[in-house]
């Protein structure tokens, strides 16, 4: 016999089933006929001879069968058999099975998710294969304890010239310097400017060769264009050409305005390329001669040739920035300790919430282990409450190694219609949750969506659990089984006894599991709780919050500004609807805002050039009545505060408390120092001016890109300038207005306004200060908000699984109460008996679950807001929930075993 | 007619196979050429050929294909195949020795021991 026709054969019957059936009854139909067609021939008649070869013929179903058996048809068909009589068996179960698929189906939908979130945001972060090997580089002037990823035009030309010189070409394929900025677009025909405020970040023209990324339409920069004096050449992003151009490919070699100066359009970058979040590229036009070490405006990012790792360039870094040091620290003390760091991105990017999702991560795998412990136990109380049949089935002649396969089969069809579920319901939910994610913390150019190896990790953590735990239960069986043989007596043998020792510890550790995981969930619910009712220092609604943008070009002199922003205040708060209305340069909880370089007169700062920074935001004197912010001491700005008025500034209560402790700010001075970076050429920076502290305001949440700062932080220093003292910082500004009705219905009216007193102005960004509120703090609030979810559900999965072992323990007890009430025992005494017993198991359970979870919420104590991490209430709550269910669980059998006639008790098995 | 007999475990595939060894039958038609053959001496529950042709046809011993029966029906055709002539071959020869060898013992005369 050849392997090959037995393969045949089988693949014959596996896959041309219905066909060998239809065969299979042919042939016995032709049999059977030609055979009482002889005997009609032999002179009987055509119904009796049918009969006759009937008879003769012997059982046809039986004959059919062993022919299956004998073409190998017979796994498939036991398969089918044990999947059908397992389906019945789990649909006699209905609460538990659904609670169980539901919790498995959850666990690996979760996980689905999570993968497929942390598959595209982090594993495939770039699309071109370089994208994922590009390097930010930070210097750190570890003299002066600061640091920044932003260089001036000699810092860069240093690290790029060095690379060319071949220094670190072992470790870099190149690196390409930008900056970001933002202009006004027009369009530079007649009709219809259509003012748009655009990202536009002006970068070396090697970024796009390094990126690997060929343009479009048309072509990208030659390095001819990127030098000063060179022509205004612009790349504009498909996201742009997509939305305002609608991908008209005739663009090419059209002008635009910028800020009001013409560009031509030499091509369209691909929708790869949408790193760096600009809308359009303009060339940075860098002197290759410039000894700028001062004004540090540019991103310096290197790709890494293939094959190294971030970290270890490091070294060859950090050898550079000392020659760097050894050359221009004479002219440059804060060169003094120069390192250069490199920054992966994709951390920098995805950042805490890389930590979130790992944390996420954990969660699901402790409900995956909750749901686990369920199934387990699900199966092993079947198994044992199967007792009697499996005993007949075995006496019957069944193997042990057949009962075996029907339990496994089970738990596969368990775990099918669970991994089933969970991967719908994954690729379902992910829209929803990924909708709950702002953009900029996955990075725009990442493409997530259910991936094939989510799909996987979720179908294969479903066949592993219920492989497993159909293994388990068969390898219980096989052995109960084998000494079944040996004991056949109906009293507890010893396998019993295991059996039962093997329920005791596995409602003992499902307890434990459960006080862990249900302890970290209410934490994690405490904590949500708090975060959403957070002190943010401002009052959030009923505010509407627009920005706009008063380009040099059309305004040159600061007082145009003022008047302008002035006028546009006058006119917005006499709108119906609006309660009242503020300018100010930035938003609370707005990212990118300004940060100023201020000295103390008559006292010393503890840094090198004895001055320090704080964030600087300019703001017209109704500022803080619109958002509610509380002054502690001193007062507000005034409309007197302007231009010929003593400068003044208002400071936030980490300012007071930092710069005077111990002492009244309001009073002190403080000299505001000429801005070193950032300053537009052209317009001049500021002058140096010394201010007197006028008013000190309570501190405000303030954004941060790691979610966990804002949350955990003390508020950053904060100085606050009258606009009309500094209308320079008042040209791009935002607009806030506390309104009486819903703040989004005002939007239009407003935007009309501002276009009323100036057509091209545009109005950008127009958001409720809830929204901005909720975008800063999402991530958190998404993380805790999946994390409570996944607590929840994990509370309830434990509660369902301690509650269905329990009392099936208790059931099994029912022959033995029954007993006991027969010899005269009260209802108290068995009510006694087996709270007794439940509570033993129970305490132990306790006593193992908080110690176990004194250990693991202390890893989740960075999490916790607001939360100490063995804090009581939570820990008593869910003791007393999780006693509560035990004894319930105990409970309820034990008076139902109680209300059974003693008679039948005693035959209950 | 003799008593019939009880069809020894194990000898019906090796009955089949002589069977279609002399042409290509079909079910009912091997059942009767065993008949025939034996002389009615066989008891051969009809059915049970059934399993043994589907297993020998599994192990690649006979082959099967439908064609047209006598009495114009379709039927289902078995025949012998190389690997099943080899097979009954090396059964027959098992056979013969195994019933010498039986034969032989059986035969042994108390003198003989």
């Amino acid at each position: 016999m050849t392997f090959w026709s037995r393969f045949s054969s089988w693949s014959r019957t596996t896959f041309r089933r219905s066909r060998m059936e239809n065969e299979m009854d042919a042939e016995l139909r032709f049999h059977i006929e030609t055979f009482a067609e002889d005997l009609v021939r032999g002179g009987v008649s055509r119904e009796e001879a049918l009969r006759r070869a009937r008879i003769e013929f012997g059982g046809q179903e039986r004959f059919k069968e062993e022919c299956r058996e004998a073409v190998g048809a017979h796994f498939l068909e036991t398969f089918l058999q044990d999947s059908r009589y397992g389906l019945r068996m789990l649909s006699k179960n209905p609460g538990f099975t659904a609670a169980t698929v539901l919790t498995l189906a959850l666990g690996i939908a979760s996980t689905s998710v999570l993968f497929s979130i942390l598959d595209g945001a982090y594993i495939h972060f770039g699309e071109t294969e370089q994208a994922n090997r590009v390097v930010l580089l930070r210097q750190q002037f570890t003299k002066s304890e600061s640091r920044t990823s932003r260089f001036s035009p000699a810092e860069y030309l240093d690290i790029k010239n060095a690379r060319d010189k071949g220094v670190l070409a072992r470790w870099y394929a190149g690196f390409f310097a930008l900056a970001h900025s933002g202009s006004s677009l027009t369009e530079a025909t007649e009709s219809g400017q259509n003012p748009e405020q655009v990202p536009v970040v002006l970068a070396t023209a090697n970024i796009f060769s390094l990126y690997g990324v060929p343009p479009l339409l048309g072509r990208t920069f030659t390095a001819d264009e990127d030098r000063p004096g060179g022509p205004n050449v612009a790349v504009v992003t498909y996201r742009l050409w997509n939305r305002r151009y609608a991908r008209n490919p005739e663009i090419v070699g059209r002008t635009i305005k910028l800020d009001g100066v013409p560009y031509t359009i030499v091509g369209v970058a691909p929708r790869r390329f949408q790193h760096w979040g600009a809308d359009i590229y303009l060339p940075l036009a860098l002197d290759s001669a410039s000894g700028d070490r001062s004004q540090r405006t540019l991103n310096v990012a290197g790709v890494l040739n293939e094959g190294r790792s971030p970290d270890e360039t490091a070294p060859p870094l950090r050898e550079l920035a000392r020659r760097v040091e050894a050359e221009y620290a004479g002219t440059n003390p804060e060169y003094r300790g120069l390192v250069y760091t490199p920054v992966d991105v994709r951390k920098a990017v995805v950042g805490d919430l890389r930590m979130a999702l790992y944390v996420l991560m954990g969660a699901v795998g402790m409900l995956l282990l909750i749901a686990a412990a369920n199934i387990a136990s699900l199966l092993l109380a079947r198994a044992r409450a199967r007792a009697r049949e499996i005993a007949t089935r075995l006496a019957m002649g069944a193997t042990p190694g057949r009962l075996a396969r029907q339990f496994f089969t089970e738990s596969v069809v368990l775990s099918g219609i669970a991994g089933t579920v969970g991967a719908v319901l994954g690729i379902w939910a992910l829209a929803p949750v990924l909708a709950l994610i702002p953009e900029h913390y996955i990075g725009e150019e990442s493409v997530i969506h259910a991936s094939l190896a989510s799909f996987l990790v979720s179908s294969g953590a479903a066949l592993v659990l219920g492989t497993g735990f159909g293994m388990a239960s068969a390898m219980f069986v096989a052995r109960r089984s084998a000494a079944r043989k040996v004991a056949q007596t109906r009293t507890r043998s010893a396998a019993e006894e295991r059996g039962g020792r093997a329920r005791g510890i596995l409602v003992l550790s499902e307890m434990a599991l459960a006080f862990v995981v249900v302890t970290a969930a209410g934490l994690m619910v405490r904590t949500y709780r708090q975060i959403t009712t957070i002190d943010l220092g401002f009052q959030p609604d009923h505010v509407l919050t627009m920005r706009t943008a008063l380009p040099g070009l059309r305004y040159p002199r600061s007082v145009e500004v003022a008047k302008f922003l002035s006028e546009l205040l006058e006119r917005v708060r006499s709108l119906p609807g609006v309660v009242d209305a503020a300018a100010s340069s930035g938003r609370p909880m707005e990212g990118g805002q300004a940060v100023r370089s201020f000295s103390l007169p008559g006292r010393r700062l503890d840094t090198t050039d004895g001055t320090a920074t704080a964030r600087f935001l300019v703001i017209a004197p109704s500022y803080f009545a619109v958002v509610r912010t509380p002054l502690r001491r001193g007062r507000f700005f005034r409309e007197q505060d302007g231009a010929e008025a003593q400068r003044v500034v208002m400071v936030n209560e980490r300012f007071a408390h930092l710069y005077f402790p111990n002492e009244d700010a309001v009073g002190k001075q403080i000299r505001l120092e000429n801005r070193e970076s950032q300053s537009d050429p052209g317009r001049g920076a500021p002058a140096t001016s010394v201010a007197q502290i006028a008013g000190v305001v309570e501190d405000s949440k303030q954004f941060a890109w790691n979610v966990g700062d804002v949350l955990y932080e003390p508020a950053s220093p904060e100085i606050y300038a009258p606009l009309l003292q500094q209308p320079e910082d008042g040209r791009d500004i935002a607009l806030l207005l506390r309104t009486a009705a819903e703040p989004a219905t005002l939007a239009e009216a407003v935007r009309l306004e501002v276009l009323r007193m100036d057509p091209d102005q545009p109005v950008f960004s127009v958001q409720t200060l809830r929204a901005i509120t909720d975008e800063a703090l999402g991530p958190a609030r998404l993380c805790l908000l999946l994390l409570a979810i996944f607590a929840v559900t994990s509370m309830v999965t434990a509660c369902v699984g301690l509650y269905a072992i329990m009392s099936y323990e208790v059931t099994q007890r029912t022959q033995e109460i029954g007993l006991r009430m027969a010899l005269g025992a009260g209802r108290r005494d068995i009510v006694r008996l087996v709270l007794k017993e439940g509570i033993l198991v129970a305490a132990g359970g306790l006593a193992l679950g908080l110690l176990g979870s004194l250990g693991v919420t202390r890893l989740m104590s960075s999490l916790l807001y607001k939360v100490s991490s063995n804090d009581f209430v939570t820990l008593a709550a869910v003791s007393a929930l999780l006693s509560a269910v035990a004894l319930i669980a105990s409970y309820v059998p034990a008076r139902r075993a109680m209300r059974v006639d003693p008679l039948v008790a005693l035959r209950y098995e | 007619m003799d008593k019939q007999l009880d069809l020894l475990q194990g000898t019906l595939d090796m009955l089949i196979l002589k069977a279609v060894s002399l042409g290509p039958l079909h079910g009912y038609g091997i059942l009767l050429r065993i008949q025939q053959i034996s002389k009615d001496r066989l008891e051969i529950q009809q059915g049970s050929l059934y399993p043994a042709l589907y297993r020998l046809e599994h192990q690649g011993w006979i082959a099967s294909e439908w064609g047209e029966s006598e009495n114009k029906r379709k039927a289902k055709y078995y025949r012998l195949t190389a690997a099943g002539k080899r097979r009954l071959q090396a059964e027959t020869e098992n056979w013969n020795s195994m019933a010498d060898v039986i034969a032989g013992i059986l035969g042994t005369k108390p003198e003989e021991i």
